[in-house]
């Protein structure tokens, strides 16, 4: 692949899927002048990677894919920086939860608990939700994560079955969309 | 609300995005520059032992004792075989951006059991350099009267306190090691 063809192809992934990567940027930092540079970041390899695009998998299994290393290798190496403290999903689990449902309405609030929601997971399960919200079926988050079908499918049904429970009470009370 | 996870996609995916798409330059700039401040640390890695090659070398050769020669020399061969096993421990080619989680999983794998750091290794890679250090000095007090090994008691102070050092990071190092390990082993397990 040449190099206008490499800047094609970057301009066409990053319009497809620039709203996407920038959602995955939220997810992984929540400081706003980091996340511009993970932003970046993640531009920069995604441009460097079309050197290499083969067209084995789809743009949308290769962006994610790209998007996700990176972003996993900027909380790495913030994790060195700043030390803090994931969780597994049972443990996720296994926490009370923290907002009261009686308060939290509309969209504006259920997107922050979701946030919320999503800082405190570990990165491997934070891939796994971040993936099954972009709407992504099992065999692509597979592809991306590189995580069996059956492993996938497991996290899938304990996250639904979370994200059911923490959104539905609050749906009850407050009749918001989530 | 019958769904309530498909409804979060909607939210999740309805968020507001501004989103900034870099111009290609200024693509090109930061991967240059990246690329660049890689190699200027591997060039700075070979310059300081290039300056320690032409310090002890110069040593070897205008000392007017021929002991102390000699054990200018023994200091170079132990640099050489340093050096010779520091860059057998050079992390290989980091898989690009494109790659499978699995992919990544056994790359990391490989280098934590590559790069396995015992106090025993260590002493192995430094070993010789540090035999050398002492030979050197013990050559420099035998041949040369007014020398006293009080005079040499700073640096094998210094060796003794990087000894006792090297002991406690290299058993900190191996017990992170052996976690990370583990680690990675339960995230096998669980595909």
């Amino acid at each position: 692949m040449d190099a206008s063809q490499q800047d094609e192809r970057y301009a066409a992934a990053a319009a497809e899927f620039g709203g996407a990567i920038e959602r995955l940027a939220r997810a992984y930092e929540a400081e706003a002048d980091t996340r511009t540079d993970l932003i970046q970041d993640i531009h920069v390899a995604l441009w460097r990677s079309f050197a290499a695009f083969d067209g084995r998998c789809s743009l949308r299994t290769w962006v994610y894919r790209v998007a996700h290393n990176t972003a996993a290798s900027h909380v790495q190496k913030r994790r060195r920086l700043r030390p803090e403290r994931w969780a597994t999903l049972d443990a996720i689990e296994a926490l009370p939860d923290a907002d009261d449902p009686e308060t939290a309405v509309g969209e504006r609030r259920a997107l922050s608990r979701l946030m919320a929601l999503v800082h405190a997971l570990s990165p491997p399960d934070r891939q796994v939700l971040l993936l099954y919200l972009e709407d992504l079926d099992a065999a692509a988050i597979g592809e991306i994560t590189g995580l069996s079908a059956g492993a996938v499918a497991t996290k899938i049904h304990r996250l639904k079955a979370l994200l059911a429970r923490r959104f539905a009470a609050q749906h009850e009370q407050g009749g918001g969309r989530a | 609300m019958s769904q309530p996870p498909d409804d979060l996609k909607t939210l999740w995916q309805g968020q507001d995005t501004e989103t900034k798409v870099m111009s290609v330059y200024a693509i090109r700039t930061r991967a240059a520059r990246f690329t660049f401040r890689r190699r200027l640390s591997y060039l700075f890695s070979f310059a300081l032992i290039a300056v320690e090659v032409v310090m002890f070398g110069r040593y070897a050769l205008i000392l007017p004792n021929v002991g102390a020669r000699i054990g200018m020399l023994a200091v170079l061969v132990g640099l050489g075989w340093t050096t010779a096993r520091f860059s057998l421990g050079w992390p290989g080619k980091f898989p690009d951006a494109a790659a499978s989680g699995s992919t990544l999983l056994e790359f990391h794998r490989t280098e934590l059991q590559r790069q396995q750091l015992t106090f025993a290794s260590m002493m192995v890679t430094v070993g010789p350099l540090l035999l050398a250090i002492v030979f050197s000095m013990a050559l420099a007090v035998l041949n040369d009267p007014h020398r006293r090994w009080l005079n040499v008691t700073p640096v094998l102070a210094l060796m003794a306190i990087w000894l006792v050092t090297a002991w406690f990071l290299s058993r900190r190092a191996e017990r992170r090691r052996r976690e990370k390990l583990a680690e990675l082993d339960a995230t096998r397990v669980e595909e």
